[in-house]
């Protein structure tokens, strides 16, 4: 009776789960392993779905392509650079939306804007704003006398432009973490530090700070792993991969070996290469924050 | 129609692979229109005999009668029960009226006996209304249960249950919840709807005063095991092991071990108390209230003393057991006092090494 | 807000409003140069001199683009509306039942079952495109808007914060429906939907969001114009178009405008969402 009743509700919950199940398992779980193992042939055939040469060969190739270390390279400098300049800027200005003025409601609503923005939209609008000859942007630093730069068609200058973007467009999530992370700090810590005569600044390193530890791990991590799967950025800024591919990375590489050259091999190697980048630092992060927690 | 259990029985096991016997090999019988009370401290299995009783659980074994229908494999919508929940379990996003009028809205039964919609309607909302009316909340149907403070809430709940004139009304902890003054209201509130309605009712508490303030009979349960089923003023009077002894009563009773010499119980090595029972170490409990300040009895040495109410609390050893009187206060007696006490017959009860009461006035 | 971080100086709140001032500035600045642009001449637009808002609004540069044969926004538009309000509808239907199940029904090897699924959210979307793309072209649907559909109509995060808030649900009122003749499939319409409302509008919104903004898949599965939507369409007009910025402006303002008026609306649900969620940036 009972056995019959475990199966009963066995059955009804993968009724329930039925839809959730099959497309979770066509779409999600099923191209885990079949990336996985297309990434292990020489050359694979789609139609036929099988493979010629079974082995290392295409990580091989991968790590060799000089056009994949431009990739890995720049989005790299993509997330070290955006990932700690969008958090200190977009912590400043959540502490300035927590301080009390007048008006913050509005402020806010202007911060987390760019939040629901379409990046290929607003990458146009940017192409504009950074066009060499009649951007606004040149316009502005004439001002101050500033030459004007080749912001989207001079190679040297693409990844500084894709980085001035990227901050922008990350923003805008951080500060609505940040913001309700400082809402939700305890105010007695800082009546307490009121009472013992800390200063604004004493107060943010030894309250604010500490009591947003986790949710900096939190933003760092997500920041990072964002920044690691840059895509829509580029093609919204350049159309393609910059000038001369100086602005190309790893989602980029993928696709373009996928879609553009075909090398579904290459493109499912890569995609594998970046998973692993993807998980070694994630467990990194997770295992240094975990140390911090358990001093 | 009465209530029969018979040889219920229900274990959990745990993903440990242990086994708890929650309820174990339960008989009785609750007799049809009475108010009857499941006590016992928490773990006893006075709600998962109760969540038998819904059909919400399923018994191990044992069967369940409402009158003569064999109710064990009918699911809880069919047994026509009304059940009320410890925190009353409201529908948070519908009216007090959506709540009240949900249960028929749902049953089948009604839904045919009301084959008409708009006649179902109008139907739903003469129970509705006159529920509410029984239970005092016509003019907070609108509300949400959010609105409502929390004695509200415990009517909205009862009113849920009886809207569908169930065969057994079913009350788990129904007072826990509310504050002091108001569970003493709202006990007599449920008496009082008990009584109007003449439903048979199971009332599942921990409190002993509740208990035995509005039911007309108790089921006093430990370990899953039934102690007593009697009147409440029965189990107090006549426990029937130590256990009920020492569950009812406030301030506890005094639990000694003592002997039986030549028919008199020995305390402090004094004769306490004469007792027709053949010599041997025996439990002797005392209710507080039934120590009488006099010239003979055993002797005491007060430790401490202490004004409450009318009443002085007395503290003193007996038989090397710290033990506490209910004095009257216009005795003399203070600490460091070397007293006598006798004792009163109806407060004394005499327990076999197994627990059982076995002293006969 | 915490009485203890505020400001009470003046000239320290002077400043604070001049630093939101100019950031405000530089968040809003893309927005009003895209719209502003949008309504400009072609003369206007490549101007050596810095012109904030054309003489007369060229209201003409909107129809020009919606009604352009080669990349006709308003067949995007369409398309896009379709392929997110289809996926929004498909992905709570599917979040609402898997949540329940994981959350209300005790099943054999629930808890496995349930961190094998949190466990593939580890994995980056981008690796199962590949497959993903080889899985539509041989079910035939390439060049489909089911291709741009189907894949996303479920989510392990989505059933995941669901099951959070229906597990908040005490399971009192279940037992209590129960008693009230409720079966599981009424509860779950009767009880917890509604009670999930917000919850549920929330990762609507996200849901409607995220595929309006989509663009490498269904870049990848569509080839024919009147298969586009909005963000590839908007990808091929730009290329297309060389300097015409002003009729480029118009095409992003189509894109972004629906957003900016759902966030206006509904900006409560969007910032709570993200703020208990953590949902991804």
């Amino acid at each position: 009776m009972v056995g019959q009743n475990q199966k009963k509700t066995f059955l009804k919950a993968m009724l329930y789960l039925l839809p959730a199940l099959v497309i979770i398992a066509v779409f999600v779980v099923w191209p885990m392993f079949h990336t996985l193992r297309m990434s292990f042939f020489e050359k694979f055939n789609i139609f036929t779905k099988t493979g010629e040469g079974f082995g290392l060969s295409s990580y091989i190739w991968v790590l060799e392509d000089p056009t994949f270390h431009k990739a890995l390279i720049n989005t790299f400098i993509y997330a070290v650079v955006t990932v700690p300049v969008s958090i200190i800027i977009s912590l400043a200005i959540a502490i300035l939306l927590n301080s009390g003025i007048r008006g913050s409601k509005f402020f806010q609503t202007a911060y987390f804007l760019p939040y629901v923005t379409n990046a290929i939209a607003i990458g146009l609008a940017f192409r504009f704003i950074f066009h060499s000859e009649f951007g606004v942007f040149n316009k502005f630093l004439g001002f101050f006398g500033i030459d004007a730069v080749r912001w989207l068609t001079d190679p040297d200058w693409a990844m500084v432009t894709l980085c001035i973007f990227g901050t922008w467009s990350a923003l805008a999530f951080k500060i609505v973490i940040f913001l309700s992370g400082l809402q939700g700090i305890d105010p007695q810590l800082y009546q307490a530090a009121r009472i013992d005569e800390a200063g604004k600044w004493k107060m943010f390193t030894k309250i604010t700070l500490p009591q947003l530890g986790p949710i900096m791990a939190y933003q760092f991590v997500i920041a990072t792993i964002n920044a690691f799967k840059a895509y829509n950025e580029v093609v919204g800024l350049f159309g393609d991969d910059g000038p001369l591919h100086s602005a190309i990375t790893m989602v980029y590489y993928m696709y373009d070996k996928f879609y553009n050259a075909n090398r579904y091999t290459i493109a499912a190697a890569s995609g594998v290469i970046m998973f692993i980048i993807i998980m070694l630092f994630t467990f990194i992060q997770l295992g240094m924050s975990n140390r911090k927690a358990d001093q | 129609m009465d209530i029969r259990i018979e040889g219920l029985t229900k274990t959990f096991s745990s993903k440990e692979n242990t086994e708890t016997i929650a309820v174990n090999n339960l008989t009785v019988t609750i007799p049809g229109g009475h108010l009857v009370g499941l006590l016992g401290p928490s773990g006893c299995g006075k709600s998962t005999t109760l969540f038998l009783l819904a059909g919400l659980h399923e018994p191990t074994s044992g069967r369940i009668y409402f009158g003569d229908e064999d109710v064990t494999d009918l699911p809880p919508e069919k047994r026509g029960i009304g059940l009320v929940f410890q925190n009353y379990a409201l529908y948070p996003h519908m009216t007090v009226y959506d709540n009240i009028a949900f249960p028929l809205r749902n049953s089948k039964s009604f839904r045919e006996a009301h084959k008409d919609s708009r006649e179902r309607k109008e139907a739903i909302d003469m129970i509705v209304q006159r529920t509410a009316k029984i239970v005092a909340i016509e003019e907070l149907l609108k509300r949400k249960p959010s609105q409502l403070s929390g004695g509200q809430q415990q009517r909205v709940a009862i009113a849920r249950a009886i809207a569908k004139q169930p065969k057994v009304l079913l009350l788990d902890e129904p007072l826990s919840n509310l504050d002091a003054r108001l569970r003493i209201q709202t006990r007599e509130e449920i008496r009082r709807i008990q009584q109007a309605t003449g439903i048979t009712t199971v009332f599942v508490t921990h409190d002993q005063e509740e208990a035995m303030s509005i039911t007309d009979e108790i089921i006093v349960m430990k370990d899953g095991i039934v102690q007593q089923v009697a009147h409440p003023q029965e189990t107090y009077i006549h426990p029937a092991n130590t256990f009920v002894a020492q569950f009812l009563g406030n301030p506890p009773i005094n639990m000694i071990d003592a002997s039986i010499r030549d028919g008199w119980v020995m305390i402090n090595s004094d004769r306490a108390i004469e007792a027709d029972l053949p010599d041997g170490q025996y439990k002797v409990g005392v209710r507080p209230e039934s120590f009488i300040l006099s010239d003979e009895g055993f002797s005491a040495l007060v430790s401490y003393k202490a004004t409450i109410g009318r009443d002085f609390q007395v503290r003193f050893d007996m038989n090397g057991h710290y033990s506490e009187a209910l004095i009257e206060s216009d005795q003399q007696i203070e600490e460091g006092d070397s007293v006598r006490f006798r004792l009163r017959k109806s407060g004394v009860h005499i327990f076999d090494n197994d627990g059982r009461r076995i002293e006969k006035w | 807000m915490n009485d203890s971080m505020k400001i009470e100086s003046r000239w320290a709140k002077a400043l604070v409003i001049i630093l939101l001032t100019l950031g405000a500035i530089t968040m809003l600045f893309p927005f009003f140069w895209m719209i502003s642009g949008s309504l400009k001449t072609i003369r206007e637009i490549t101007s050596p001199e810095i012109i904030w808002w054309p003489e007369e609004e060229q209201w003409d540069n909107y129809t020009t683009v919606l009604t352009m044969k080669t990349n006709p926004f308003g067949i995007y538009f369409k398309n896009s509306i379709i392929v997110a309000v289809a996926n929004t509808v498909f992905t709570l239907l599917t979040t609402i039942l898997g949540a329940f199940a994981f959350s209300r029904l005790e099943f054999k090897g629930r808890d496995k079952l349930f961190s094998v699924l949190l466990a593939t959210m580890m994995v980056p979307s981008q690796m199962y495109i590949i497959t993903n793309f080889i899985t539509i072209t041989r079910m035939n649907l390439y060049d489909s808007l089911w291709a741009q559909i189907l894949p996303y109509t479920a989510s392990v995060f989505y059933i995941y914060l669901l099951r959070q808030f229906f597990n908040q649900i005490p399971d009192q009122i279940y037992l209590a429906a129960k008693v009230d003749g409720c079966s599981d499939w009424k509860y779950l319409w009767k009880m917890m939907v509604p009670n999930a409302k917000s919850s549920l509008v929330t990762i609507g919104l996200f849901n409607f969001i995220a595929s309006w903004n989509a663009y490498l898949w269904p870049l990848m599965v569509t080839g024919k114009v009147e298969k586009r939507v909005l963000s590839i369409g908007l990808k091929y007009f730009a290329s297309d178009s060389g300097t015409d910025y002003h009729l480029m402006m118009a095409g992003a303002t189509i894109v972004i405008l629906p957003l900016i008026v759902i966030y206006l609306v509904f900006q409560k649900y969007i910032i709570q969402g993200i703020a208990r969620g953590g949902l991804k940036g």
